[in-house]
């Protein structure tokens, strides 16, 4: 299997324990087993950066710059399902900063918002979901069909710098850090249980 | 460093290891997957000593150890992470990471690996004198790392420590496997999460029914037709 495609893959499944935490607080939050005035606002302000700098900095970029280009230049056949990727990149994004805007405003008691952020919050993972289903069966499997091994050279060494501990474009150890202390704040048994919801 | 030829091993008139033959380097880390009754955790129990070999060999370091008991090997820096945690719930969590460190003597380099366990894992600090059978799965692992690793082995044999625990606790999991590693502990690594273990390891070995029935590179076993359909569901 392509370099790439191992980095993508573990990153994919990086990214889902981070968003199993978020589900598993939205759902606590929406049972009421967790009270808003409970809410470890430093557990969701590291769930957020984690997202914010793994996934739409580091992660979507190198799929919209290496892989995708190279996989329209080799076949037509998804086309459309690229266009639809690329776009929800780009919503995500956006998704993600309304999503903080709520958490914000959930932090400063603003009537209403526990509601809103919980259905933020279902939207924004519904979306994650199908994004990454997108990925994983449909444009992964293609490029590893499509792909030659001269096509894999420039994906694989964009990726391979996402595997840096130091040197990264984003330093590899510094995820390690932020999924460390994720886990950590978490509540039992999903995280440790060392936040404030111990 | 580890050296197993031949090993079988015995339950009553049962055999559950077949002619086991296998190694692990220095420094290396070395996944062994299979499936449910392969015979990995007996595998595991018969190199550090909880279940008797019936034949063959196990060497550590060249020398030959097979009929050494298990409290002998702690003393020969080899330390077990056991499936299913198996800390001494009715004692408190420090309790349990200083029983650890049993085969030593220097009291100051206790209190100071204390110290760094608490450093490594904070959330045992915060639960240093809560009973550990009061701690969630998640935690209890942590508690079983740390007390394995209070006896500065050289060779750690981790027995399935993802099992049962979420997501983001496997990754937590893993990842501190491949810090260990990064320090230079050699570690050899028996896992159900095939996927998971496989993408961390320099080499694997797949076992059935008691026998290795495959070994190579961790990304070469990773694209292997037969381990992808048995054993990562793809």
């Amino acid at each position: 299997m392509p370099r790439a495609l191992e980095i993508m893959k573990r990153e994919h499944l990086s990214l889902n324990s981070v968003l199993h935490v978020l589900n598993q607080l939205v759902l606590d939050l929406e049972s009421g087993r967790l009270r808003s005035d409970d809410v470890d606002y430093d557990l969701f302000e590291k769930i957020m950066t984690y997202i914010e700098e793994f996934s739409d900095t580091m992660h979507h970029p190198k799929e919209d710059k290496y892989l995708f280009p190279a996989l329209l230049k080799k076949t037509s056949e998804a086309n459309e399902v690229i266009l639809e990727l690329e776009e929800q990149h780009r919503r995500g994004i956006a998704n993600r900063k309304k999503l903080e805007v709520h958490i914000q405003a959930m932090k400063d008691r603003h009537p209403g918002q526990v509601e809103k952020v919980i259905d933020a919050m279902k939207d924004y993972l519904q979306a994650h979901r199908e994004h990454m289903k997108l990925e994983d069966h449909v444009i992964m499997p293609l490029a590893e069909r499509v792909l030659s091994e001269e096509d894999w050279a420039p994906i694989d060494a964009a990726f391979n710098q996402n595997e840096d501990p130091l040197f990264g474009d984003v330093p590899k150890s510094k995820f390690r850090k932020l999924l460390s202390d994720i886990t950590f704040l978490a509540p039992a048994p999903i995280g440790l249980g060392g936040g404030r919801n111990r | 460093m580890l050296k197993i030829e031949n090993l079988t091993s015995h339950y009553g008139r049962i055999q559950a290891l077949h002619g086991v033959s296998l190694e692990v380097n220095e420094g290396e880390l070395v996944a062994l997957v299979g499936g449910n009754g392969a015979g990995k955790t007996t595998l595991l129990r018969t190199i550090s000593g909880l279940q008797a070999a019936s034949g063959g060999s196990v060497s550590f370091e060249g020398k030959n150890i097979t009929g050494l008991a298990a409290e002998k090997r702690v003393g020969l820096e080899i330390a077990q992470v056991p499936e299913g945690r198996q800390v001494f719930t009715a004692l408190s969590v420090e309790d349990n990471i200083r029983l650890g460190a049993f085969t030593k003597s220097d009291k100051a380099a206790i209190a100071e690996d204390m110290e760094k366990m608490y450093a490594r894992f904070p959330i045992l600090k915060e639960k240093r004198k809560q009973a550990a059978g009061t701690l969630s799965g998640g935690q209890q692992q942590m508690l079983a790392m740390a007390r394995a690793l209070m006896s500065r082995p050289r060779l750690l044999l981790l027995d399935e420590p993802s099992m049962g625990l979420s997501p983001v606790l496997v990754m937590e999991i893993f990842s501190i496997v491949e810090e260990l590693k990064e320090q230079g502990v050699t570690i050899f690594l028996v896992e159900q999460n095939a996927t998971a273990a496989l993408r961390v390891a320099d080499r694997g070995y797949v076992m059935e029914t008691g026998k290795i029935s495959l070994t190579g590179t961790g990304d070469n076993l990773l694209n292997d037709d037969t381990v992808k359909a048995a054993y990562l569901g793809i």
